[in-house]
This record gives C-alpha cells, structure tokens and sequence, in this order.
C-alpha cells in the first residue's frame, strides 16, 4: 500500500484534467512564505459575487466527498463503526452549510469528474486501503480549502471555510490510523498535497 | 513560591499606566479630603485583573501573538518532558509536537516582519501565567499552596496536549477571519490544521481507537464524563471547528472528589502582542 505521505494518488489522478493544478504550493511549517499583499481596506463580510462562483465549486466537491464514502460504505468498508458513516456525515453537512452561504447560487450536482476520478479507490470492502484513498482525498481539499482563502474576499464565506478545513484536517489523522499508519507521524502531520483548482460555478 | 513562568514581557504602556493610576488617586484623594482609605480591599481569591489594552490589533499583532502561543507550547512541552511521565510513543509524539511549534514559531514571525511588525520571540506570558502555569502545577504539584501531585502524570501531560493544540487551532480559525491581507489566510491555514491534527493525534493516544476517532456529539448525541470525571477525547470533536473555550480537567481528585478544572480561551485584547510589547528572555 502507497504510503500517503508520498506523492499523492488523487495529484496524480487530476494531473491529465482540464482543471488543471493550482501553480502554488500550499505553505507547510517552517517553509519561507511569500510577502502578503499590503492591504488597507476592512474586508466585507458577504460573499461576492465572485466568492459564491467559488463556494459553489467547492460544495459541489462536498458532494462528491460525501457519495466516494457512500460507495465504500455500500461497498462493505469501514468495519461497522460508525467512522465511514462519520466522514461522510460531515460532507454533507458542509455542503449544506455552503448552500445556505451562497443561497440561490447553490446547484444541486456533484463535482462528477472529481467522483469519477478517485472512485475506484472508494469502491471496496478493504478498509485500510479505502482509508488510504480518503486520506489523499482529505489532504488533497485541506490544501485546496487554504488556497481558496486567499481567493475569497467576503470575510464569512473564509470563517466558514476555515471551519471546515479544520476538522478536514482532523479526519485525516483518523484515516491515518485507519489506514495502518497510526505511529507514522509524518503521515499524521505532513500534508504536502497540492490544491486542486476549483472552477467558479455560474448560478 | 518562584512563578513557573518569571515575567519576560513590559511595555512602555504598562509603566506609564502604572504612573499615570497612582498620579491619579492621589489626586483624588486630596480632592475627597479626609483620612478614610480610597478603595475597599478585595475579597476572595480572584486573580488581579488585568484591564484590556485600548490598541486596536493589526495583522501584525495577530502574527505575534501567534508566535507568542507557538512558543508557549514549546515550553509547555519541554516542562511536560522534564516532569518525565511520558514515554516510548507518547514522548515521541509530543516530541514531533514541541518541534514543530518550534518551526510554526519561525513561519509566523516571518509572516509578521513580511507584515510590517517585529518578530516576537518569547513565549506568550498572559498564558504561561494564567492557563500553562497553573496547569503544570496539577501535574507537578506544589506543597506550598497545598497543590497534590497528580494521580496520572502521563494522562494529564496529554490531557493538557490536546486542550492547547486545540486552542491554538482554533486561534489560527479565528485569526483566518480576523485578518486583513487576504493572502495571510492562506499562510495561517496550514499553521492551524497542523495544531488540529496534534490534537487529534493526542486523542488517538488518549483513547481507544475506533471509539476515539468522532464525537457522538458530531451525530447528535451526548459525551459525559467517565466514572473518573474525565470527558472522552475525540480526534473529531465536532462537524466544524470551534472556536469556543474547552474546560481542561486534570490533576489528582481534591477532598470533594473534584478535579482542577480551568476553562481555555482563544487569544484576546488581553494576551494580544501588540506592537510595543517588547521580548526579554
């Protein structure tokens, strides 16, 4: 089984798509970052029209998180505690609060080629390797969440992203564990995924 | 008895405060007359308070006080070590924690002289005095004011992990909104989720895997202490992060069969490092 600290399995699924890879590395401890831009403006709280473009994008890639774990739960993954059922949970219900940021900009589909791509991984009753695959999964929207900041001018549409990503961050470590990888800590706390680019969807 | 943690923080503002108060009462006092004293003594053991600063906070106080609490954890790490009730995989976990606050510490005050403010390389002391001190005195305990060794060294030392790993998570969450510079959100990010991911670590250590991986509160349901008094640590507490104080429970039951319990907060007015804080280790 790859060890998810290495390169990642869903980078290397998306290299080929017409999305394309963010050019930028999120920032990981210790390494030297870039000079922020000056900024003198209090940024605003709602979500611009550019914003929603963007949140709508990233909770059609909710979707798509909660169904890859739907397939392995019907897949028989997961052992029957409860943990599969607990991630995918949580997409859903950051989905649904994305909805309710973005209002009647919010479509109702999937992010299809995302699905489609890591599906495979998704798709069976082993539940080490299934973890495995959610694990690059997670590392890969954690990274793509903190890139997506520096995106969002509306101030509540970051909180609620930063909220998310933070526990994103979290199920990582669980699947981790899951994965057989529990006393790797730098499987546990190095995410080098890149962040995947997310296209504005138009409402 | 010697504070844990001897004062390494004065500012220029804290001195003239301290001049401009006493310049004050005595004036009026003189303008009162009569003999009586000026204030009523205080009652009880409430700790002295400590006035909120009248500074507004800039992206650089928050990369500061960023590095303050970077750095807070590393000392609370390094005293956690020498108490010496960890061992094997739980001292090599806080180990990897301890080293990489240390490199958060470094990213952060980068960020802050990219910023415009100067780096801060002290620990940050409102926490070391009010939250980390008292803490390790659970743990170590302290005869002369009749504090007890703790009953479970080891478990406490995680205990106290997870509550600030938590807490400096969720001081990134909330300095991601506070922010001006777009950009630093970006920046930030990854500082908090790897605070997170410790967190979440330590509660897999704590634990029992899989019961330790998500909350029942995350499904609507209840988390309630064990017969210890000791509420469960969940790697996934919660759906979203939260940015709320968490009660820290530690320490060796006291005569009433209660344990030390201290309510943690985020980052505020208070324990900010604003821009004429000066460092003196």
């Amino acid at each position: 089984m790859e060890n998810p600290s290495r390169r990642r399995v869903l980078a290397a699924g998306l290299a080929g798509t017409a999305l394309g890879l963010v050019d930028r590395r999120v920032a990981s401890a210790g390494s030297t970052p870039p000079s922020p831009a000056p900024v003198t403006a209090e940024p605003e709280a709602q979500p611009t029209a550019e914003d929603a473009g963007l949140l709508a994008a990233a909770r059609e890639a909710e979707l798509a998180s909660r169904d890859l774990y739907q397939l392995a739960i019907d897949a028989g993954a997961g052992g029957g505690d409860g943990t599969m059922e607990a991630l995918r949970d949580d997409h859903a219900a950051y989905a649904d609060v994305l909805s309710g940021l973005i209002g009647r900009d919010a479509t109702q589909s999937r992010d299809e080629e995302l699905f489609e791509s890591l599906s495979a991984g998704f798709d069976s009753d082993d539940t080490a390797g299934v973890a495995a695959a959610a694990y690059d999964m997670e590392s890969t929207l954690v990274a793509t969440h903190s890139a997506l900041l520096g995106q969002l001018k509306g101030r509540n549409g970051a909180k609620t992203i930063a909220s998310i990503l933070m526990v994103e961050a979290r199920h990582c470590v669980v699947l981790a564990d899951v994965a057989g990888l529990g006393d790797d800590l730098d499987a546990l706390f190095v995410n080098d995924a890149e962040p995947r680019a997310l296209t504005p969807v138009e409402g | 008895m010697t504070p844990p943690f001897p004062d390494a923080v004065v500012t220029r503002r804290s001195l003239l405060k301290v001049g401009g108060a006493t310049v004050s009462m005595a004036a009026l006092v003189a303008a009162c007359g009569g003999d009586d004293a000026a204030a009523p003594g205080r009652v009880g053991n409430a700790p002295v308070e400590s006035p909120a600063p009248d500074e507004e906070a800039d992206d650089g106080t928050y990369l500061r006080t960023a590095a303050s609490m970077e750095l807070a954890l590393v000392q609370l790490y390094a005293r956690l070590t020498e108490l010496g009730g960890l061992a094997g995989a739980q001292q090599a976990l806080v180990d990897r924690m301890a080293s990489d606050h240390e490199a958060n510490a470094a990213t952060a005050n980068e960020l802050a002289t990219a910023a415009g403010a100067s780096a801060f390389d002290c620990a940050n002391q409102w926490y070391l005095d009010r939250y980390i001190g008292p803490a390790l005195e659970r743990v170590a305990g302290n005869a002369d004011a009749d504090i007890p060794e703790s009953d479970d060294i080891a478990r406490d030392s995680l205990r106290i992990a997870s509550t600030f790993e938590t807490t400096v998570a969720a001081m990134y969450q909330q300095m991601i909104e506070q922010v001006r510079s777009q950009e630093l959100r970006v920046e930030l990010a990854p500082l908090g989720a790897l605070a997170a991911r410790h967190a979440a670590a330590v509660a897999i250590t704590v634990g029992e895997a899989p019961g330790s991986y998500v909350s029942p509160a995350t499904s609507g349901g209840d988390v309630t202490p064990d017969e210890s008094g000791f509420t469960p640590l969940y790697a996934i507490p919660t759906t979203f992060g939260a940015v709320s104080a968490q009660d820290m429970v530690i320490g060796a039951r006291n005569d009433a069969g209660l344990r030390f319990t201290l309510p943690v907060d985020t980052p505020a007015a208070n324990s900010y490092i604003f821009d004429n804080a000066v460092c003196a280790p």
